[in-house]
């Protein structure tokens, strides 16, 4: 059960003189149960990396291979894939479209065919996995916070009871204490459920805390594949693509720099301050 | 998959034809399709072919451009010239059980499908060399005359050249809400006509959600800027005639007069 990209490239707009080359020769593996950040700045091709993924678009070259089998076969059924490889995009206004929250979650499950009454059980349970309050369950989607409509938007991926779960950019706009919470509740469902997770962003405080592996992407290319303490290493080159470690990983090395026998790869606060504790 | 559309569409580059003021494009579209509707043989359609053939090459946009455009409106010209070749009466050329075809219906169905096909070519080619905030401005400059029997021309300009800014931007979302809902396990492709139509709610109504918050957020940035419509509004690049433009006219009386000649008169 995993997910293998060989050599993977994309280019936009084929044969026009605007023509963009947003995938270079990517290739990687995303074994079961790994909880992955994916991390780029804007336009680095993060979000055409993860819409390769569940077949969304094809790519120009290179091959993906899910269970051993390639998504571009003819007779790969996608709309499998797409029910195994659950991709939340970023904006939940581009997917809710129901009355109420409840039956635009059970959008997904009826879609597999799945019958009325075991479509709401799954929403059900996907609902509270989320962690919606009860409440808001018969509420328009669109009378909801942003934070609100984002687990909605989550939760309705999660219906469809994906084995691998992608989310591009899950915290992008919302306050620093809606992030926070939806990271937990995130990290949370990853520890409950045991589900493979891929979480696109471009903060690195936002993952560093959470992922057990992260993978940087610039101008299309995969620069960076490795657990966040080793990616940390290079803060000075993350900076000149437009990144930058954690602020934990600057406050380190300027420690470190004035003489104080502290680990500079500590990648999460409370690492550091056990650290510096024991410096002290 | 939706960016396949190029009817409406502006291609950027740096050409004779993009430099031209768009009233110029503007009163050089309405004479070509004029004179595509007086021609009553092959000889006219010739002589737009070769106008036609020479503003595309002076327009630097790829030939392959337009015709991607083309092929949306493929279904309208086959229903024409099926409708003008079975339909028209006069002498039978041949006939199949109970429908016959004329010769006078294969000509106007062979001058049906020329006409629209450059008629598109041609209008493609003006928003295709110029902006559409150029292209509402030449309209709102020509259509000036229109004020003095009280038509907010203003207002129309400005609400069409709205329209036109949107079209790319609602496609991207279109875009973008059907690649959510596919990863929703939506199907768009199959089905009968009733479950497609009921495939569309789900794409459809976050599509008009947005269109709407839009338009809203427009309308407030609008007024916060104190728009308040036409009345005493001055522009930044205001619309001048050139000597290029005077070029641009003569050289197109000069098409008018003689494909009018050839194509009416002189055979």
């Amino acid at each position: 059960m995993s997910l293998i990209l060989d050599h993977v490239s994309h280019v936009y707009g084929d044969d026009t003189a605007l023509a963009v080359k947003a995938l270079d020769d990517v290739s990687l593996e995303i074994p079961d149960g790994q909880f992955i950040g994916l991390i780029g700045h804007t336009g680095s091709g993060k979000s055409t990396l993860v819409q390769h993924l569940n077949g969304l678009i094809k790519a120009s070259s290179g091959h993906i291979y899910f269970n051993g089998k390639d998504i571009d076969d003819d007779d790969f059924k996608k709309k499998e894939l797409r029910s195994k490889v659950g991709l939340v995009f970023q904006y939940p206004e581009h997917q809710l479209f129901e009355a109420d929250v409840f039956s635009d979650v059970c959008f997904g499950p009826k879609n597999l065919g799945l019958t009325k009454k075991e479509a709401e059980l799954r929403a059900y349970e996907a609902l509270k996995k989320v962690g919606l309050p009860d409440d808001l369950f018969y509420q328009s989607p669109f009378e909801l916070s942003g934070g609100q409509k984002r687990r909605v938007a989550i939760a309705g991926v999660l219906a469809m009871k994906p084995e691998v779960l992608i989310l591009d950019e899950p915290t992008a706009g919302l306050d620093p204490k809606g992030r926070t919470e939806i990271l937990e509740q995130i990290s949370e469902l990853r520890r409950e459920t045991g589900i493979t997770i891929l979480l696109v962003s471009h903060s690195m405080e936002d993952v560093a805390e959470y992922v057990d592996r992260i993978l940087v992407m610039n101008k299309g290319k995969l620069v960076y594949d490795d657990k966040p303490r080793e990616v940390f290493k290079h803060y000075k080159e993350l900076e000149q693509i437009g990144l930058a470690a954690p602020q934990v990983t600057y406050i380190m090395h300027e420690l470190k720099e004035i003489g104080m026998d502290v680990d500079v790869d500590a990648t999460t606060i409370e690492e550091a301050a056990e650290s510096i504790k024991k410096a002290l | 998959m939706l960016r396949d559309i190029t009817l409406g569409q502006y291609y950027q580059t740096d050409s004779c034809i993009h430099r031209l003021d768009p009233r110029v494009k503007l009163a050089g579209t309405v004479l070509f399709i004029i004179s595509l509707f007086f021609f009553d043989n092959i000889w006219g359609y010739v002589c737009a072919a070769v106008f036609l053939a020479v503003v595309i090459k002076l327009s630097k946009v790829p030939f392959k451009f337009m015709i991607k455009g083309m092929k949306s409106i493929i279904f309208l010209l086959m229903l024409t010239v099926v409708f003008n070749l079975f339909l028209t009466p006069g002498e039978v050329v041949f006939s199949v059980w109970k429908i016959s075809v004329t010769r006078e219906g294969i000509r106007i169905a062979v001058f049906m499908a020329i006409r629209l096909t450059m008629l598109i070519i041609g209008s493609s080619i003006m928003t295709l060399t110029t902006t559409p905030n150029n292209l509402t401005d030449g309209m709102e400059k020509s259509l000036g005359f229109l004020k003095v029997i009280k038509l907010p021309v203003h207002e129309v300009a400005m609400m069409m050249s709205i329209a036109l800014r949107f079209i790319p931007i609602l496609l991207e979302e279109t875009d973008k809400i059907m690649k959510a809902q596919i990863a929703r396990g939506a199907d768009f492709e199959s089905g009968n006509l009733i479950k497609r139509a009921k495939a569309m709610v789900p794409l459809l109504v976050p599509l008009f959600i947005s269109a709407f918050r839009r338009a809203n957020d427009l309308a407030m940035a609008m007024e916060a800027r104190c728009y308040r419509g036409g009345e005493g509004r001055t522009k930044m690049k205001p619309l001048i005639y050139k000597k290029r433009d005077a070029i641009g006219y003569t050289v197109l009386f000069a098409y008018f007069a003689i494909s009018i000649a050839v194509g009416k008169f002189l055979f």
